[in-house]
């Protein structure tokens, strides 16, 4: 498969980037590690003019402790700087297991972290070549007007796929966003808008320099599991983040589900992550919390299991997630 | 519109007018003629286009030439040095590790870098390692076999007289 033609920006400088966005940012596509946009280039889902590559601005892919004892991640770290680094492993435990996961070891050394953040959604119906598109109207997310997934749906019903973002946003991660209009840190939960065509709230001319996640406090245990058919190489059929926090008297004080692979955006199951604060939590409370998840997001079928089956795995996940976010909260040596 | 670009493969120094289109995959094989790189699926799903950036395996086929430009690329021609051909090549040859070869030269560059950084993986980090590079042939018990072999070899060299005549197979 050949790539499309385009014209290939290298800036030195995320000014020098910013200013060409604001002029030609319509026609210009940007590049961290590129290993999905290449791939939608290939199946011709994206021609852009432009191909604007971050990977030559120094500074985009450091990772470091802040002095608040939280964490700055560059958004051209790549995902295996980010599994690898101590103190991530160490105190962001879910963050490590969400990176550590993705695809392979290869696409790991290119994939970034931003670009895991702003990942496009999938559809079995998107995810194609040319060729195979051809054979039916072209869908919402193509820019046509029609949906496969739900015959005579109204929008576009495409996953929501990446590892990072429930975790994330579990941990309340904030994203600095660059553009000509100078810089903003936003809660990272903000910019997702639910809606499978337009997966971000950015615009072409803005691009995500930095990840800030604040320090977990004390008692508090975080937690990321993934279902796939596979062990590597598959997106996430069900991936679960859990966070935790016991208050002095072990009773649940803060909890976070938050799920990916299931609906258009990172899907937050707040009320029954609710139901847990304020209890002593056990197995059998965590998946009384789990249990419930269900009913809170509004499933559809896409990309490799039925709603039926997606209803199984995401109480299955999620308990998983929350006894493990719960055993590292009370500070137990961590497994699996 | 075509540029000057230079390529750094094996040690030596290319030069080519190449379009800021073009993958590093189909440099090193059309343009390098240097086709022990396979392209297989082209979409980063099968580790076949695997080579070694600045130490660290990447797929090619997702790799824009231009962004390799002042890098240094390894691939498998790469590997023997004076004739002798590295311990990885030697065992998966002696230990079956082959079958119709085209996954070959993806697992051998893969390996190479796991061991660069870890000389004595156990096995479960080699397969966790190599879950990127599939094979069709089903050759995975004696791939991991033939990486463990090599990383036990350690540094030795072998002659290749004692590789092809009466080696096991």
């Amino acid at each position: 498969m050949s790539l499309p033609k385009f014209e290939l920006v290298q800036p030195k400088t995320l000014t020098e980037a910013i200013s060409f966005l604001k002029e030609k940012g319509s026609e210009t596509q940007l590049m961290a590690g590129g290993t999905d946009l290449l791939v939608r280039m290939k199946q011709r889902l994206e021609r852009p003019s432009y191909l604007l590559d971050l990977k030559n601005i120094p500074g985009l892919d450091s990772i470091a402790e802040n002095e608040a004892g939280g964490l700055t991640i560059g958004a051209l770290a790549s995902l295996n700087s980010v599994a690898h680094f101590p103190v991530i492993r160490q105190r962001f435990p879910a963050l490590a297991d969400a990176t550590h996961h993705v695809a392979a070891s290869q696409l790991r050394n290119r994939a970034t972290i931003g670009g895991n953040v702003c990942l496009e959604s999938r559809c079995w119906y998107y995810n194609q070549a040319y060729t195979w598109r051809l054979s039916r109207p072209f869908c919402f997310k193509m820019g046509g007007d029609c949906c496969h997934v739900v015959k005579r749906g109204e929008e576009c019903y495409s996953l929501f796929c990446a590892d990072t973002p429930p975790v994330l946003v579990a941990l309340g991660a904030r994203v600095k966003v660059n553009s000509s209009d100078g810089e903003q840190l936003l809660p990272l939960k903000e910019i997702y808008t639910g809606d499978g065509k337009e997966i971000t709230t950015l615009s072409r001319a803005q691009v995500i320099s930095e990840i800030e996640i604040p320090r977990p406090p004390a008692k508090s245990g975080m937690a990321y599991v993934r279902f796939a058919v596979r062990s590597a190489l598959d997106f996430p059929m069900v991936g679960a983040a859990a966070y935790l926090k016991l208050g002095e008297d072990d009773l649940c004080e803060e909890a976070k589900i938050v799920f990916t692979g299931v609906v258009s955006g990172p899907a937050e199951a707040g009320q029954s992550a609710a139901s847990m604060v304020g209890h002593e939590l056990s197995l059998a409370t965590i998946a009384d919390a789990a249990g419930e998840v269900v009913k809170e997001i509004k499933l559809f079928a896409n990309i490799g299991c039925t709603v039926g089956y997606r209803r199984k795995l995401m109480p299955t996940v999620a308990a998983q997630a929350l006894s493990l976010a719960w055993e590292r909260a009370r500070g137990e040596p961590t497994k699996g | 519109m075509k540029r000057l670009l230079e390529l750094k493969v094996n040690g030596e120094s290319y030069q080519t007018w190449v379009a800021d289109h073009k993958t590093l995959l189909d440099v090193i094989r059309d343009t390098l003629a240097l086709t022990g790189t396979k392209k297989s699926c082209d979409q980063g799903e099968c580790g076949s286009c695997t080579v070694i950036l600045n130490g660290k395996p990447v797929l090619s086929c997702l790799v824009l030439a231009r962004e390799a430009e002042g890098k240094e690329i390894l691939t498998i021609e790469g590997l023997a040095q004076a004739g002798q051909v590295h311990p990885l090549q030697k065992a998966f040859v002696d230990l079956g590790a082959i079958q119709c070869g085209y996954c070959t030269p993806g697992m051998i560059m893969t390996a190479k870098a796991l061991l660069d950084r870890d000389p004595r993986p156990n096995e479960h980090e080699i397969k966790e390692v190599l879950a990127g590079n599939l094979c069709r042939c089903g050759c995975y018990p004696k791939i991991v076999e033939a990486i463990k072999a090599a990383a036990q070899s350690g540094e030795e060299t072998f002659s290749l007289g004692k590789t092809f005549a009466g080696g096991p197979l």
